[in-house]
């Protein structure tokens, strides 16, 4: 059984226009998610992943970030396209997002439970009254596992652990069709992760939400995702079900490097393998294929030519390794 | 709450100790002799002593403070003007509560015009508005006080005839002086205005907000607005203490009959008990009005308040912030 379409990002671009510099933070990528499906979206720190998500919900700063090109369709509408009211419906209701940052993500002068009824209230359809916003409240509480009680205390009142659950509280308050969750754990220490993770997993079922998944944690990609996108400067470069990733034989460089920077648990080693050089500078991007400069494999047509895409099953390769073999 | 209100009451005591002592001791320290200064240059140096004598001047200094300070903290006696005779709050009675309307018509001048604008220009960066209220608020920051209020008088009093220059019998003429006070300090306040809401604006939390679907306005005024209310309040309640200031200059050029013109009269005159006065009802002022500001910063921020809550209310908990 497939599930029905949910987010569908056809060739999207995303850029940072300055007046010193345009910075291209996402260049054509595609993706969908289905209904109570969960991506994956990895790649190291200035992949462009929270830039994706940004743009889904068109949240990039207004007078910096531009979407030059792409359309990002949400149950058969543009988002794109949308306007103010349609937005504002959009956002917290049927897509809602949990930020990186707990400890800042939560506005510190206004008290939890509040800043709860307010998505609940924006996004009030059934017509609730007060009274029974405030039930909601308490049962969202709940849910995320911090006691109803202190629903009148303000952030700095909680640690971080638990703002983060607030704000996974405030995400899914309005039973989204689609949940963000750009690194949700990062800023969290690891026992908490584990719990917010678990949470995340738990109320994913519950609430039969899809998630979009944004992390640098491969660990985090194999306990939550169904498929999983590698994004490496603004492109999607591998694409698959996550058995497709960690176990098929064919891989992208960048992957096969990504994998190799885990330390093994069988083996011993001093020192860990990273992939040697640093990220291309989005403001100027070589030509070909855009991880050439550091590839292991790379071949004269890859600093010139942009690699095809490589296809096997669901399992989607941007490569000259793979796109030269099998045409 | 309470206890943090009373502990900000209480500051203004040695507040007040300090200022009473400083100004006391500048007057005594400064050149002039009150008893001539009284009797005229012609009057003979005899009777210029005697009265001297009788303000106590001839006792040291230290005695002089020793027995003012008495008077003011034992009986709340703040004595007579030497140059009246009468007591020194009769003066103060009439004109002050007129200083007093015009400050805080000034600082409801400076609030209206400073915050929206600041508001306005911070959410609309780099746009033609964002441009003219900055260009505005740099030119009221560097005009002088006086120098603007000659300028308004000659506009609207003299060229446009549309309102009145001198002193405070009707509405209309307190527009000219409340807008000469009003305009730089409402600039200063579009400026902190306009910067704190930039940097809120750009905080994680107002994404949150977006990200919830808050629309645009709600976003600004509930989200941004709120946290960028704090560092406004303190500089309204620092203008507020400037416009009392700052009103012996305008009162001057407007010749209004406020608490101004009686300073620097007595000031030249070295009629001590009447600035002691004076500069005591400014310091209280001012004082009451920062104890207001600490307290609408506690109302704002809960972290300020939670430094304060009730002991054994989970006190535990309670991270200072």
């Amino acid at each position: 059984m497939v599930a029905k379409e949910l987010l569908r990002v056809e060739d999207l671009y995303v850029m940072y226009k300055t007046d010193m510099e345009e910075v291209h933070a996402v260049n054509g990528i595609s993706f969908t998610i289905r209904e109570q499906e969960t991506l994956g979206l990895v790649g190291e720190t200035g992949a462009g992943k929270t830039s994706t998500a940004l743009a889904i919900l068109r949240l990039l700063p207004d007078r910096t970030g531009r979407i030059p090109s792409g359309n990002i369709w949400f149950q058969g509408k543009n988002i794109l396209e949308m306007d103010h009211e349609e937005l504002r419906r959009l956002r917290g209701g049927d897509i809602a997002m949990i930020f990186q940052d707990p400890m800042t993500s939560l506005n510190p002068v206004i008290p939890v439970g509040q800043q709860i009824a307010e998505a609940l209230l924006l996004h009030n359809e059934e017509g609730l009254t007060r009274e029974q916003i405030e039930d909601r409240v308490d049962e969202t509480l709940e849910l995320v596992g911090i006691p109803s009680s202190r629903k009148n205390e303000y952030p700095h009142q909680f640690s971080g652990g638990m703002k983060q659950r607030v704000v996974i509280a405030i995400a899914l308050s309005c039973n989204p069709r689609l949940l963000i969750a750009d690194e949700p754990t990062t800023a969290l220490d690891v026992t908490i992760q584990a719990q917010v993770l678990a949470l995340i997993n738990e109320l994913k079922e519950k609430l039969k939400t899809a998630v979009l998944m944004i992390t640098h944690d491969l660990g985090i990609i194999a306990e939550t995702c169904d498929k999983v996108a590698v994004m490496y400067a603004g492109e999607i470069i591998e694409y698959g079900t996550v058995e497709d990733i960690f176990e098929a034989d064919k891989h992208h460089p960048y992957t096969v490097g990504l994998f190799g920077a885990i330390p093994k648990i069988h083996e011993e080693t001093d020192r860990l393998e990273q992939i040697e050089g640093l990220m291309p500078d989005p403001t100027d991007l070589p030509p070909g294929c855009k991880f050439h400069p550091r590839c292991k494999h790379c071949m004269p047509v890859c600093r010139e030519k942009e690699p095809p895409v490589f296809q096997e099953g669901d399992h989607l390769l941007k490569c000259h390794l793979f796109g030269n073999s099998s045409g | 709450m309470h206890r943090y209100i009373l502990k900000r009451l209480l500051l203004v005591v040695p507040t007040m100790l300090s200022v009473i002592i400083l100004v006391f001791t500048i007057m005594a320290v400064t050149p002039g002799d009150p008893g001539r200064m009284i009797l005229g240059s012609s009057a003979p140096q005899s009777a210029v002593d005697a009265l001297n004598r009788e303000f106590g001047l001839h006792e040291p200094f230290l005695t002089r403070l020793g027995k003012y300070l008495w008077n003011v903290l034992t009986r709340f006696d703040f004595g007579e003007s030497w140059r009246t005779r009468q007591s020194v709050f009769k003066e103060i009675k009439v004109r002050f509560p007129i200083t007093l309307r015009l400050s805080v018509l000034a600082i409801m001048g400076q609030v209206l015009i400073g915050i929206p604008l600041g508001i306005i220009a911070a959410v609309k960066q780099y746009s033609t508005t964002d441009f003219f209220a900055t260009v505005f608020a740099m030119m009221m920051g560097a005009v002088p006080g006086f120098w603007l209020g000659l300028m308004l008088m000659l506009l609207f009093g003299v060229k446009l005839a549309l309102l009145p220059t001198a002193g405070l019998s009707t509405a209309a003429h307190y527009v000219l002086p409340v807008l000469t006070m009003a305009l730089p300090g409402g600039s200063g306040l579009l400026k902190i205005t306009r910067s704190t809401m930039l940097d809120c604006i750009r905080q994680d939390y107002v994404r949150t907000a977006r990200a919830k679907g808050a629309a645009e306005k709600a976003v600004i005024l509930h989200h941004a607005l709120r946290n960028a209310l704090l560092p406004i309040v303190t500089v309204v309640g620092m203008n507020f203490a400037f416009s009392l200031g700052g009103s012996v200059v305008i009162e001057n050029v407007f010749s209004i009959p406020g608490i101004g013109a009686i300073l620097v009269d007595s000031i030249k005159k070295k009629d001590v008990p009447q600035v002691m006065a004076i500069v005591i009802i400014f310091s209280v002022t001012y004082c009451l009005v920062m104890v207001l500001v600490d307290i609408v910063y506690a109302l704002l921020d809960p972290r300020v308040k939670a430094q304060y809550a009730e002991a054994g209310k989970r006190k535990a908990k309670v991270k200072t912030a």
